[in-house]
């Protein structure tokens, strides 16, 4: 949110944690984001063979956050 | 609280601090800043609170929970595989391994490459190398891709480039003759920046590093703000983060300026300004650390530039925290004690938006 809509920090976490439905404070919290991140397939820090990552996961980030992502986009139009 | 500190100076050198001397290098330190940049001392409340940020007997500290802030790199997985002069610890292993493994083993907020030399004149002769490896690379990241490297005018001059060098020219007199050659340079260093960040552009680049902005001078600094406005023009949609290179540009040209705006002899809160113009997504904020003062005096300082121009800042300022730099020791292997302390005071006291 940083990069894509030049947010400060506390705008930047308030907006991710309102598109995953969760409390600011957890997106720091593992035992939140952990199943989280594997359920929205947006890539996980273990290895899950099949779960997305690399950029199947930028795609659904992309669109979990509502932003422009240069390399999604370049992907998307070569489908 | 105990009689003596246990802290650093700023070449890493550990000594032991009385709470009054500790207390006087952070009022001499946020003095010293606040009358370079003619910016606001830190209040009483915020020296204290750094103070008991450094008196902490813990090794190593940090921000309390909801407070992190996330971290923006420059060339770190080329620490996995350079060598000592790169901060590298001599793994071999690819680009694209290192890459994976710093998003995935560290857990990195952002990732990035960049050519070894990590100045951007050297990448222009081998940019398809440069955009393939970007590519394939960024098919396998989850983490922000950065490309990154420094604007770097100095390449520009003789021996290393075609212009002539202004730091023989000035000693000699020839005023002229060096003001010349270093706007010759910025032109060339302007479109040298530009080919490169459009070529990336073209293959999906995720976002652009401008590194140690302004390394060489105003005029450095003013060539990469062109090449930030022209390549926004170019490709809008590619995120810019322009890092600086000192806490003010230094006037090695004097006269040279960006949307009318002199640039010789800025501060960071002035900084922040015109990259805001230039229309640069993220600012990354330097502050040289001397070594010959304690951590606790650097950080005072660099923690008053900050505070100032994340008040005036209408995008997200990046603290530039490697070794050196805003309160780290200038080491080699900085200090887990030094480098926390630094990254928690300057999220805690100067609202960083990043480091």
């Amino acid at each position: 949110m940083q990069m894509t809509r030049k947010m400060k920090i506390h705008e930047a976490k308030a907006y991710v944690a309102e598109k995953l439905g969760i409390e600011v404070m957890d997106l720091t919290n593992e035992e939140v984001m952990r199943p989280l991140r594997e359920e929205l397939g947006i890539g996980t820090v273990t290895s899950v063979a099949g779960s997305p990552k690399g950029i199947l996961a930028k795609i659904k980030i992309a669109e979990l956050l509502d932003i422009q992502i240069p390399s999604v986009d370049l992907f998307k139009s070569q489908i | 609280m105990q009689d003596k500190i246990l802290t650093r100076m700023g070449d890493g050198e550990r000594l032991w601090l009385s709470n009054t001397d500790l207390k006087k290098d952070i009022a001499e330190g946020t003095a010293d800043a606040a009358e370079r940049g003619n910016v606001p001392e830190l209040t009483q409340g915020e020296q204290e609170q750094l103070f008991t940020i450094m008196a902490d007997p813990a090794r190593i500290v940090s921000v309390l929970p909801g407070e992190e802030v996330i971290v923006s790199d420059d060339g770190c997985s080329m620490s996995f595989y350079s060598g000592q002069d790169g901060g590298g610890v001599g793994i071999p292993m690819s680009r694209m391994q290192a890459v994976l493994t710093y998003e995935r083993a560290c857990g990195a907020d952002t990732t990035s490459i960049g050519h070894s030399d990590y100045s951007y004149k050297p990448v222009k002769p081998i940019i398809n190398f440069e955009t393939s490896d970007y590519y394939n690379i960024s098919m396998v990241t989850t983490a922000p891709l950065f490309y990154g490297a420094q604007p770097n005018m100095g390449l520009y001059f003789q021996p290393d480039g075609p212009c002539p060098n202004p730091s023989e020219l000035l000693p000699l007199g020839e005023i002229k003759a060096a003001l010349a050659a270093q706007e010759e340079a910025a032109a060339m260093l302007r479109d040298d920046l530009v080919y490169v960040g459009t070529r990336l552009a073209a293959i999906g680049c995720e976002g652009l590093n401008f590194d140690t902005s302004g390394s060489a001078g105003d005029a450095d600094f003013m060539a990469a703000l062109e090449a930030v406005a022209d390549i926004k023009k170019a490709a809008p949609g590619m995120p810019i983060l322009m890092g600086a290179s000192g806490e003010f540009v230094i006037g090695m040209h004097g006269e040279v300026e960006f949307n009318g705006k002199r640039l010789a002899g800025l501060y960071p809160h002035e900084q922040v300004k015109v990259v805001e113009d230039a229309g640069a997504d993220i600012f990354g904020l330097a502050v040289g650390t001397s070594t010959n003062r304690t951590v606790a005096w650097n950080l005072a300082r660099a923690v008053t530039f900050l505070k100032a121009t994340t008040k005036v800042a209408d995008v997200p300022v990046h603290v530039n925290v490697g070794m050196g730099v805003c309160g780290i020791p200038m080491m080699e292997q900085p200090p887990i004690d030094s480098v926390t302390r630094v990254s928690k005071a300057l999220v805690q006291l100067g609202k960083a938006d990043g480091l």
